[in-house]
């Protein structure tokens, strides 16, 4: 095992995340269509790659990545092209026989705005088309689609087009979801380091997504978290004791696996030079990991981008003070953002964001904020709020 | 221009035979290690982990890439699944993710025929597909795949390359780094050490970046050892030997950055100059970066960089506040901010106090080259203090005589002629040996008709010889700027100095004192100046002198029948400066009757030289002896005083 940091790992690189598999898997099996949601870096597009490599003997997945398309026809050009992909087909030989030759024999030639013309010069509508090539399909195996930044695709159609087209892919999901015949022969993943229920709120089309079964992806328990540490510390030749571990544990609190590696990779080359690991060295490379910028700087371009810019700056205010104080009371959050002239469901809604983008929470007091990460409080406190 | 670059390959490790190369690789290696022992333990059905590596000008970037490529390239298992392919350090062609891949493209039909014969021409065809833009990755990837092979690209300055993507692509390339196994980058940046720098886009977070620091102790040896060749080994060794303090010295003094290293290094191995035009041109490449670093800063933190650049070595907030005219506290402050946000300086603690220096001792050597006064010791400091650390004064002598013979034989550059000159004149050569090296670089410069012979700075001994013309015609305050600007003051001209100091202001004592006379108010300012200096320069000891202007004055004040009491001055002065005789023969002059209109001082000088006219104070009237006594009183009290001044 690896110390992997940034990029999401694959094959024995992965860590178990055992629970969150069980439910997908079950409600995989169930029949339900998916919505995995997490904040940013917790670690969902590992998951999907485990889905992807490891999937039950009974299904084949599919992994795409849309957060490029900015268009409607660009979505349907990228899981076409993924489904009809030589490489995946000529997979399929082996494991799904009659998939294979279904797929086999279907040539693309054009996907534009009119929809998808075949190989036999026909063109339908993206729906039809992707119809087309599940409806007669006499599949052995049922075929598992997931859809990475699928948010941030519609955000992209959004911007780039307009809400109507973005709303346009949503119902053709929608539809696609609630064919039986397609359900049964092929369960959506959706998910994204944008939350998918909030951009869809601001459209007030939540009813196109409301079928999905959300699954939450949270922080590894302590237990979990010093499992994960000891095997990437004995598979990196670095020793270390209990008393550390837990040390690293408390400090990190927010426990998700990219904090955990960002840490460790700083106390392996601490470890090298002084050979041993002390509450001293654990404190210096986490000192040290703060100087990763491109792991830290789209926290705040992430703000940037998403917010107006009075929202933005509301936003930006709030962060300062709670890394600042460690903590920020609600009232004073309202009044800042009488100060930024939000109102405050606009305020309240921001927060949301905040909380569900995994910036802060208000676990221990509703009342309460506080950073999730406290090495992201760090870093903010001393790059953004200084 | 008169150099042939033979030694700018040490700079530019790509220009380096291979063998040679690997030879000179010695330090760097466990970083290296690292990414090599993860480039073999990769499986590279995945997609892999992108790295980017960073460390400011000379750390190494390109040479580490290098090693990357060559080992990989020889690696008779890695080479089986990568190709190795690096791109020249500028890469202007590539403006757009499309051509990043085509650009891969065309490297591999070149370099590698047998393998990609039509890689490019494949996709050429489909370059105007409606949906080229989207699918070339994938044209690429699939001749990849299909040769079962993965790209690993190795990209200088990736920062550039990565800066001119537009938002779409940015986003593309997060996706097919997310999703492809076909290729992995190791990128090198410069820039991407800067606070202006944005870290906000989204592919970023795929690359792990390693940051190349300075050399230690242990690996500036190793290091220079590996450099040397032949006779440069032996002298190397020697230094290592008997000397490692030197070593130890020039690692701080580059901040163990191995080109910095390396080249401060050959200008003291190489006296031809070709070293110190390298120099010259790899500071001018880096302009670009380093202005920007100081135009993103706020004008207070331009100001406080400024003076501790300027200053080259470390120092106090004090002093800090002192010239920048800031509160201590605040300074603190803002050398916080330069320190952990823009890591542009770097502190150590003494005591209670913290010493900053800048951190990038390159760009110190930058910012001196391009800021500090000119004819000043401010833009060689760093040579100085170079020269001064690594060479005897034997070697400083050699050096300074070779130097000579160079620009008789017209052999350096004009550059190296002029900074070294500077730099030689400044590190402490004798005097006589300093003027003759001026003299010469001088003449050369002249001849060459370079621009460099407005700056340079004069010879000490010019600057003495001037100095004490000027003494002569009594241009003291210029005279003193003159010798100020000395380089190696030694104790006796700072003496000189100091009593100089003080005799000017006696003088302008004296003038004041003198105007203020209202009899003298009638005369014009050119003779009351004349007046007061005659009595400075007998302060001075510069009796000739002194008469000469004092007649001067004289006849002025007859022909203008004016009769002065301050004239008693001067006679005061003579007598206090033990000048009889002289006094004597003055006084007795006809023309100016002074024996007669000024009585006591005659009686008092007789006075004083009784023993030898015992005849003469026998003669004075009674009435007298009370203004001869006070007189008397005055010349002791100048003398006294003078003693005191030290004059």
């Amino acid at each position: 095992m690896k110390i992997v940091v940034g990029q999401a790992v694959h094959g024995e690189d992965f860590w178990k995340r055992e629970d969150e598999l069980l439910d997908i898997w079950d409600a995989i099996e169930s029949g339900s269509h998916i919505l995995i949601s997490a904040p940013r870096r917790v670690g969902k597009t590992s998951i999907m790659h485990n889905i992807k490599e490891n999937p039950k003997s009974n299904f084949i997945a599919i992994y795409i990545n849309t957060e490029s398309a900015d268009s409607e026809v660009e979505f349907w050009q990228k899981l076409f092209h993924h489904m009809l992909d030589e490489e995946f087909v000529n997979k399929l030989k082996a494991i799904a026989k009659n998939l294979w030759q279904k797929l086999k024999g279907i040539k693309l030639k054009k996907i534009t705005a009119a929809g998808v013309e075949f190989g036999d010069g026909e063109v339908l509508d993206y729906k039809e088309a992707f119809t087309r090539l599940i409806d007669d399909l006499d599949s052995d195996k049922k075929i598992i689609i997931m859809i990475d930044e699928f948010a941030q695709t519609i955000e992209n159609i959004i911007k780039y087009e307009d809400e109507k087209n973005a709303n346009k892919l949503l119902k053709v999901h929608r539809e696609l979801r609630q064919d039986t015949k397609i359900s049964s022969k092929v369960a959506f993943i959706y998910a994204g380091s944008i939350g998918l229920e909030s951009v869809v709120a601001k459209m007030g089309s939540s009813k196109h997504i409301n079928d999905l079964n959300s699954i939450k992806v949270s922080q590894l328990h302590p237990n979990e978290a010093k499992e994960f540490i000891e095997k990437l510390c004995s598979n990196n030749q670095i020793e270390i004791a209990d008393s550390e571990i837990e040390y690293i544990i408390e400090k990190i609190e927010w426990l998700i696996p990219f904090y955990i590696q960002l840490i460790l990779q700083e106390c392996k080359k601490l470890y090298r030079k002084e050979k041993n690991i002390t509450k001293e060295s654990i404190d210096r490379a986490i000192e040290n990991s703060l100087e990763h910028r491109n792991h830290f700087e789209s926290w705040q371009d992430k703000l940037k981008k998403a917010f107006s810019n009075e929202t933005y700056l509301f936003s930006k205010e709030v962060l300062n003070l709670i890394s600042e104080n460690f903590t920020l009371d609600l009232n004073d959050i309202i009044n800042i953002s009488v100060k930024h002239k939000l109102s405050e469901d606009e305020a309240r809604e921001t927060l949301h964001s905040l909380v569900y983008d995994g910036y802060i929470n208000n676990n221990e007091d509703r009342k309460i904020y506080r950073f999730n990460s406290p090495i992201l409080r760090m870093w903010w406190y001393q790059n953004v709020a200084n | 221009m008169l150099l042939t670059s033979y030694a700018r390959f040490k700079y530019t490790p790509d220009e380096m035979d291979e063998k040679e190369f690997l030879e000179r690789f010695v330090v760097r290696q466990d970083i290296f290690e690292d990414i090599y022992d993860d480039l073999k333990a990769t499986d590279y059905s995945l997609p892999s982990q992108h790295y980017i590596i960073i460390g400011q000008r000379g750390q190494g970037k390109t040479t580490l890439l290098r090693k990357i490529f060559i080992e990989v390239q020889n690696d008779k298992e890695l080479s089986k699944v990568l190709v190795p392919i690096k791109f020249a350090e500028e890469q202007y062609q590539i403006r757009s993710l499309c051509r990043l891949w085509e650009e891969v493209a065309e490297y591999l039909q070149t370099m590698h025929e047998d393998i990609f014969s039509d890689i490019l021409d494949n996709m050429e065809e489909h370059f105007e597909d409606d949906d080229y833009d989207f699918k070339c990755f994938s044209y690429l990837e699939k001749e990849l795949k299909a040769k079962d092979k993965k790209a690993l690209i190795l990209v200088d300055n990736i920062d550039e390359l990565l800066g001119k993507l537009k938002e779409k692509e940015q986003r593309r390339l997060r996706e097919i780094m997310i999703e492809s196994s076909s290729f992995r980058i190791i990128g090198g940046s410069t820039k991407m050490l800067e606070q202006h720098f944005d870290y906000g886009k989204p592919f970023y977070e795929f690359f792990k970046i390693v940051k190349l620091q300075g050399l230690n102790k242990e690996d500036s040896i190793e290091f220079l050892r590996a450099i040397g060749k032949g006779e440069q080994k032996e002298k190397i060794e020697l230094i290592i030997q008997n000397e490692p303090a030197r070593i130890e010295t020039l690692r701080r003094l580059t901040g163990g950055v191995p080109r910095t290293l390396v080249m401060l290094f050959d200008i003291f191995l190489d006296d031809g100059g070709n070293a110190f035009e390298d120099l010259l041109k790899i500071l001018d490449e880096a302009t670009p970066l380093y202005k920007h670093r100081m135009d993103d800063l706020p004008p207070m933190l331009q100001d406080i960089v400024h003076t501790i650049a300027i200053n080259w070595d470390g120092m106090y907030t004090k002093e800090i506040a002192k010239k920048t005219r800031l509160s201590s506290r605040e300074t603190s402050a803002q050398l916080g901010q330069l320190e952990k946000k823009y890591g542009i300086v770097e502190s150590e603690s003494v005591g209670k106090n913290k010493i900053y220096k800048i951190h990038e001792r390159f760009f110190n050597i930058w910012y001196l080259m391009r800021f500090g006064r000119k004819k000043d010791r401010q833009r060689v400091e760093w040579l100085v203090k170079f020269l001064v650390s690594w060479c005897t004064p034997e070697e400083l002598e050699n050096r300074s005589k070779k130097l000579i013979e160079l620009v008789r034989d017209g052999k350096a550059s004009e550059s190296y002629a002029y900074f070294m000159c500077e730099a030689l004149s400044y590190a402490g050569v004798d005097m006589e040996l300093e003027h003759k090296m001026n003299e010469s670089v001088r003449n050369y410069l002249h001849i060459i008709s370079s621009n460099y012979l407005a700056d340079i700075s004069s010879s000490d001994k010019n600057l003495i010889i001037e100095a004490d013309k000027l003494f002569k015609i009594d241009e003291y305050d210029i005279g003193l700027k003159k010798l100020k600007k000395v380089k190696n003051k030694s104790k006796k001209l700072i003496d000189i100095i100091n009593s100089t100091i003080k005799a000017e202001k006696l003088l302008n004592d004296l003038i004041e004192l003198i105007l203020e006379e209202k009899e003298i108010n009638i005369l014009s300012q050119r003779y009351k100046y004349k007046f007061a200096r005659s009595i400075f320069l007998v302060i001075r000891g510069n009796y000739e002198m002194a008469n000469l202007l004092f007649l001067e004055f004289a006849d002025y004040c007859i022909e203008n029948n004016l009769t002065l009491s301050n004239f008693r001055f001067y006679f005061i002065f003579l007598m206090a400066n033990k000048q009889y005789y002289i006094l004597k023969e003055i006084l007795e002059l006809k023309k100016y009757r002074f024996k007669d209109e000024y009585k006591p001082v005659w009686y008092a000088l007789m006075h004083l030289m009784k023993d030898e006219f015992p005849d003469e104070i026998k003669k004075m009237g009674d009435e007298l002896s009370d203004s001869v006594d006070e007189i008397l009183k005055q010349v002791i009290s100048v003398s006294e005083k003078k003693s005191k001044l030290k004059l």
